[in-house]
């Protein structure tokens, strides 16, 4: 099966001379139809920008990005638009991303009556302007529906200020299904959402993946989110720009190998703290996070990793390795060694 | 059975939506007690020129014994050089300041909405374009401009001196638009209407255009204001050979008889200026209110 999404070796800059600086440091990744894969970083490690990118809001300085095999760049105009609207994302601020002067039902419509895309237009219900107005009111209240915001009728003449964070988060979900995307980027999607809705909204776009066959790359700073939302697909580690391990969701998180995600897992908070007793916790030399404008030589994690080796860490770059057990690492040191930290 | 519930929320007909938009305007508008006291003047200085004239006709007859009476039940504002009724020329002088002064506002601000929102959102070398003009448009000093200008053409028409000075006005707030759309063009929900690919026209004009609103109605109202001393200015110069009355020329004809030197004549030339300055003052105060009716956090109905 070709991979619905595939980027080869992309590179994002931003800025020149001097003051460049690289967001993105030539990463390859590949997803599958109907996949969960997850991007997990701190703030300023790229994955934003990886998801800007995917969406083709933002092009790549180097490499390609292929949508179902063919290049996004150089893709004819109908086949561009035909990409442009299967990959929809869902921003991180539900506060920034619906437009204040439209009502809900305005901000549905528009798509729906641009593109003509909704199956209730087909059955001939409708025709002229009329029929089509009334085809896409009624679409949007199915697609309300779909998102968990009933009763409809309560919703669809609300301006956004009148919304709570979730709501407005499954407005813009249900914006994204008005094209009936195959591709959702979920840009940290549910962390400024108040932590007791995030569940049910995750439970919502879980629900989409079978619904619509929508493929997800989840973008988030929390692995515990990742963990819930990602359990059966990948799980893609970023750090400074580049890919330092990915793999199967429950290997990286039972038994991870590059010490930038078992540090990342050591700092997920348990409820329980018998469990919390029990965790590890990997104890970084710094922590500090290097200037985007001066990265460390060799593998950019070394000035924090406890199992720093001399001459070797601070030289070259570390490529990803193939592990047997699932996934890949970009650490030569940890690879072999046993994953329990002693 | 929800998606029916909608549709019948939907047949609310444009009638009904109109009166409540309408009386949503209303409540906002008296929100600002200054504002919406502006918004009523700008309203009475409108009806009086444009429903005025209908009902006080323009004393246009010459009478040698009443020259430079104060006011009188009769003239309520006295009379001019030639015995005429002052307060018939201001009730007939207004339309055309208002007139001029609406005309230029308005292409101006459409000038500078259209091609300041594109060279914003759209960048590149339509931008540079965009820009190099507003900056030349923006070094020439316009009153010499219109006066050069006025040697060559002759401005004896309302419309086209109102289209003239439209053509000048609009550099300055199409810097601010771009600007406004620079910062908009980065915001989320910009984003998503690219994603979901809802082409230039509607992102300009749907998404952009009304978060600008309150700003672009405050600019238009400004607009208006500097148009009516800009005309007033050309006048007075002597520059537009306008003879029908309006306020400005009777500034000019005031001045040029010498009501400045006479106690009784004060009236004469007081009365267009404080007109003007009337209008003036409601259209600033006005735009307070007007802040509120295009702010969409405070649009919702109820």
């Amino acid at each position: 099966m070709t991979p619905i999404l595939e980027l080869r070796n992309v590179t994002k800059y931003f800025g020149s001379g001097r003051e460049r600086v690289t967001a993105v440091d030539s990463i390859s990744l590949d997803i599958e139809p109907g996949e969960i894969v997850c991007l997990v970083g701190e703030s300023g490690c790229g994955k934003s920008t990886t998801g800007r990118m995917v969406v083709g809001l933002l092009p790549p300085s180097e490499g390609q990005i292929l949508y179902q095999g063919q290049d996004i760049a150089s893709m004819e105009r109908a086949d561009y638009q035909q990409y442009r609207r299967a990959v929809q994302i869902i921003h991180q601020d539900p506060y920034a991303s619906l437009n204040p002067t439209q009502t809900v039902r305005q901000m549905i419509t528009t798509p729906l009556l641009r593109h003509q895309t909704q199956a209730t237009g087909q059955n001939g219900a409708g025709s002229g302007r009329r029929g089509r107005r009334r085809d896409a009111g009624r679409r949007a209240a199915e697609l309300l529906e779909i998102v968990d915001l009933t009763p409809v009728s309560d919703f669809l003449d609300k301006y956004p200020h009148q919304l709570s964070g979730g709501q407005r988060q499954r407005v813009s979900v249900a914006r994204a299904l008005t094209v009936e995307p195959k591709f959702i980027v979920a840009d940290e999607a549910v962390s400024m959402v108040d932590v007791s809705i995030r569940v049910s909204l995750l439970n919502m776009l879980y629900r989409l993946k079978d619904e619509f066959d929508v493929t997800f790359l989840f973008i988030t700073h929390d692995l515990a989110l990742a963990k819930y939302f990602a359990w059966e697909g990948r799980i893609t580690v970023m750090y400074l720009g580049r890919i330092v391990e990915e793999g199967p969701t429950p290997r990286l998180i039972t038994d991870s190998r590059h010490p930038y995600t078992q540090a990342l897992l050591g700092a997920v908070p348990e409820a329980d703290p018998e469990l919390a007793k029990k965790k590890v916790h990997i104890e970084l030399r710094s922590a500090e996070i290097p200037s985007l404008l001066n990265l460390p030589a060799g593998c950019t994690f070394h000035p924090r990793c406890p199992y720093f080796v001399p001459g070797e860490c601070d030289l070259g770059v570390p490529g990803l390795e193939r592990i047997p057990d699932g996934g890949s690492v970009a650490c030569p040191v940890r690879m072999e060694e046993p994953s329990q930290i002693v | 059975m929800t998606a029916q519930v909608a549709d019948g929320q939907q047949t609310d007909s444009i009638f009904v939506s109109a009166w409540k938009g309408f009386r949503t305007g209303v409540r906002l508008l008296a929100y600002n007690r200054v504002g919406f006291i502006g918004f009523l003047v700008v309203v009475f200085m409108v009806l009086l020129s444009y429903a005025g004239p209908l009902i006080i006709e323009l004393d246009t007859k010459t009478k040698i014994d009443r020259i430079y009476i104060t006011p009188t039940l009769e003239h309520p504002l006295g009379t001019d050089h030639q015995g005429r009724d002052i307060w018939s020329q201001i009730v007939n002088g207004g339309k055309d300041v208002i007139y001029v002064a609406f005309l230029a506002a308005l292409i101006s601000t459409v000038i500078a909405v259209v091609f300041g929102t594109l060279s914003g959102f759209i960048g590149g070398w339509l931008d540079s374009a965009i820009m190099s003009v507003t900056d030349i448009i923006l070094t020439i000093p316009q009153f010499p401009l219109l006066a050069v200008l006025a040697a060559f053409i002759s401005l004896n028409s309302l419309t086209l001196l109102g289209i003239l000075m439209g053509l000048l006005n609009w550099p300055t707030l199409l810097r601010a638009l771009r600007a406004q759309a620079l910062s908009l063009k980065q915001r989320d929900f910009i984003e998503a209407a690219r994603a979901l690919d809802l082409g230039v026209m509607h992102i300009v004009l749907r998404e952009m255009v009304p978060n600008m609103m309150p700003y672009i109605v405050v600019s238009f109202a400004l607009g208006m204001t500097f148009a009516v001393y800009q005309q007033a200015g050309l006048v007075f110069l002597g520059l537009v050979p306008i003879t029908a009355g309006n306020w400005s020329v009777m500034i000019q004809l005031a001045w040029v008889r010498g009501a400045i030197f006479y106690k009784d004549s004060v009236w004469y030339i007081m009365a267009p200026i404080v007109a003007i300055a009337i209008l003036q003052l409601a259209i600033i105060s006005m735009t307070r209110s007007l802040e509120l009716v295009f702010n969409p956090r405070l649009r919702a109905s109820e």
